[in-house]
């Protein structure tokens, strides 16, 4: 045989072989092509036009959704504050006090585990049982909040919470949160005991206390940890749904809508589908924009 | 912590009047009747019937596939490779809501609206990059060595897959099925959009249907609550490690 031949021979054998592998994956595409980037993509498309779901008429509007969205619904303007504040919120809260309590648990040994393992619980806990859960403390009137504020003698304070235009989002993010906690405190903590305890020896041995270890050894090292939790706090905090749902609707008066929520109003209430395609393509686009950011910011952080 | 579900629970075994007592009181006796009317009446029996099937269906398929997956990204080679995977990772930032509106429509057309394979096929595509993902972890922590002494052996590619990767990856399976099969139970959008009958309901919006129903008591919309995270609860209680290593995209060590 000649040397030619045996060349296109293993090359040949070299395209098997990398056609077997890729059929490994091919499944797994396929299934995520068909129903996850073929929606989005569609979903993209489908923005650009005007459609009720039903008829066979589609009117082309271009950007006109969009422009109708940014500029002239006052309902998304809140749902989009909305899910920023709760955004905001979520990284602020769950998120430090994970990152607090998984510092301080990182010390004392007795019922650490268990103390964390409790937290967690409630990530278990659907969202919608979630909300039916807190139903019962900000319910005006038999809720756990307000008795409590009357029992102390602060019924001044008892309101109905969850019908209170002011309110109302922080009582529902409380309710997100909650079912977060132990999510934050997992990363952090099980980061924090891959730590190299050397670092902190050294540390100490140089007179540093509990509060300059947290903040010069502790934190500094927990970067990666610290970034995964926050990107994963805005996608978290982008699909919260249900909790709202299920608590306020949207309301009172549309103050605790979110664009999900609104999402839902448009498509089946007005039924806009393409008016809520863009809503849903707004949506999709801050997540994806929020992670990259991120990730930016960190890797310019990382390498200074 | 647990405040919520104590309060869950304790109210879900009262009698409809002994809710306005006091949240924090506990109840004179059990009322178990609540969970055998919100089984019976509530139709929550086929509502967890029907989360069983999506979930399982889900849990089973993003396995198979992802450990292929998985196996493949992390073992083999093939050109787009690195392309095609951070392709796929995108998905883990697409919310449901964002995609509801064609896959609606797809399934439609599918004649899949409805169904327990409406609601699988769809979670398991977004199921599939975080699976990936940590089946792709879990399969580079094996030494490739391996990979030679079965080639060697004898076996293919997929030979070495089911002989010897895959028992090595047992953790890693159990981790990714317990942790998809909380998304599957506790999906919520999804299924409110694409399963319009009552009788192809799944757990969590039953309970959402049980508690904007006017003849459901707050006892009853309790024990539905208690009845939709009790599972996952459990399987948290069994599968401790597995789980928070699942979540933790198998980072955790041992």
């Amino acid at each position: 045989m000649s040397t030619l031949h045996q060349g296109s021979q293993q090359r040949w054998v070299g395209v098997k072989k990398e056609i077997r592998a890729f059929l490994f994956v091919l499944p797994t595409l396929g299934v995520y092509s068909i129903f996850v980037l073929y929606p989005v993509l569609r979903t993209f498309g489908l923005s650009l036009y005007d459609w009720d779901g039903i008829s066979r008429l589609k009117t082309f509007v271009g950007l006109g959704n969009y422009l109708e969205l940014f500029f002239h619904d006052p309902i998304f303007h809140t749902a989009l504050r909305n899910n920023v504040l709760w955004i905001l919120i979520t990284l602020f809260v769950p998120m430090i006090l994970g990152l607090i309590l998984a510092a301080v648990l990182a010390g004392q040994v007795r019922g650490k585990l268990l103390l964390a393992a409790v937290f967690f619980v409630p990530v278990t806990v659907a969202p919608i049982a979630a909300g039916i859960a807190w139903e019962m403390i900000y319910h005006p009137s038999v809720g756990l909040l307000n008795q409590v504020l009357r029992g102390v003698g602060l019924g001044r304070l008892a309101t109905p919470w969850l019908g209170n235009p002011g309110w109302a989002l922080y009582a529902l993010v409380q309710v997100g949160n909650w079912t977060y906690y132990g999510f934050c405190l997992l990363v952090f903590f099980n980061a924090i005991q891959l730590l190299d305890r050397q670092l902190y020896d050294a540390a100490q041995i140089d007179g540093a206390n509990r509060m300059q270890l947290f903040w010069h050894v502790t934190i500094p090292l927990l970067q990666n940890s610290i970034t995964f939790v926050v990107v994963y706090s805005i996608i978290a905090a982008l699909k919260a749904f249900a909790i709202v749902f299920v608590l306020t609707g949207g309301g009172p008066y549309h103050r605790t809508e979110l664009m999900a929520t609104y999402l839902y109003n448009v498509m089946f209430v007005e039924q806009r589908l393409g008016y809520g395609a863009s809503i849903a393509a707004t949506l999709a686009v801050l997540a994806f924009i929020a992670s990259f950011v991120v990730f930016r910011i960190r890797e310019r952080e990382a390498t200074q | 912590m647990l405040l919520p579900i104590v309060i869950l629970i304790s109210t879900s075994l009262k009698t409809d009047v002994e809710v306005y007592d006091g949240v924090l009181k506990l109840p004179l006796k059990l009322q178990w009747v609540n969970y055998i009317n919100v089984w019976n009446d509530g139709g929550f029996g086929t509502y967890i019937k029907n989360s069983a099937i999506v979930s399982t269906g889900t849990v089973v398929l993003v396995v198979i596939l992802a450990s292929l997956g998985g196996f493949g990204f992390s073992k083999l080679r093939f050109r787009g490779q690195s392309f095609m995977f951070l392709l796929l990772l995108l998905g883990l930032m697409v919310p449901v809501p964002a995609i509801i509106i064609p896959i609606y429509y797809s399934l439609r057309d599918m004649r899949l609206l409805n169904t327990p394979w409406g609601l699988i096929l769809p979670q398991v595509g977004l199921g599939l990059p975080f699976g990936a993902f940590l089946m792709r972890q879990f399969f580079r922590d094996i030494p490739d060595e391996l990979m030679d002494a079965a080639m060697i052996d004898g076996c293919g590619e997929l030979g070495a897959f089911w002989h010897v990767f895959l028992p090595n990856a047992r953790k890693g399976i159990v981790s990714l099925a317990v942790v998809q099969f909380m998304f599957s139970w506790n999906e919520y959008f999804l299924p409110l959009i694409i399963s319009q009958s009552d009788t192809a309901q799944t757990v969590t919006v039953g309970l959402y249907r049980l508690y904007k129903s006017y003849v459901a008591s707050y006892t009853t919309i309790s024990a539905g609550a208690v009845m939709v995270l009790l599972p996952i609860l459990v399987l948290y209680i069994l599968l401790q490690r597995r789980f928070t290593g699942g979540m933790l995209g198998g980072s955790l060590k041992g």
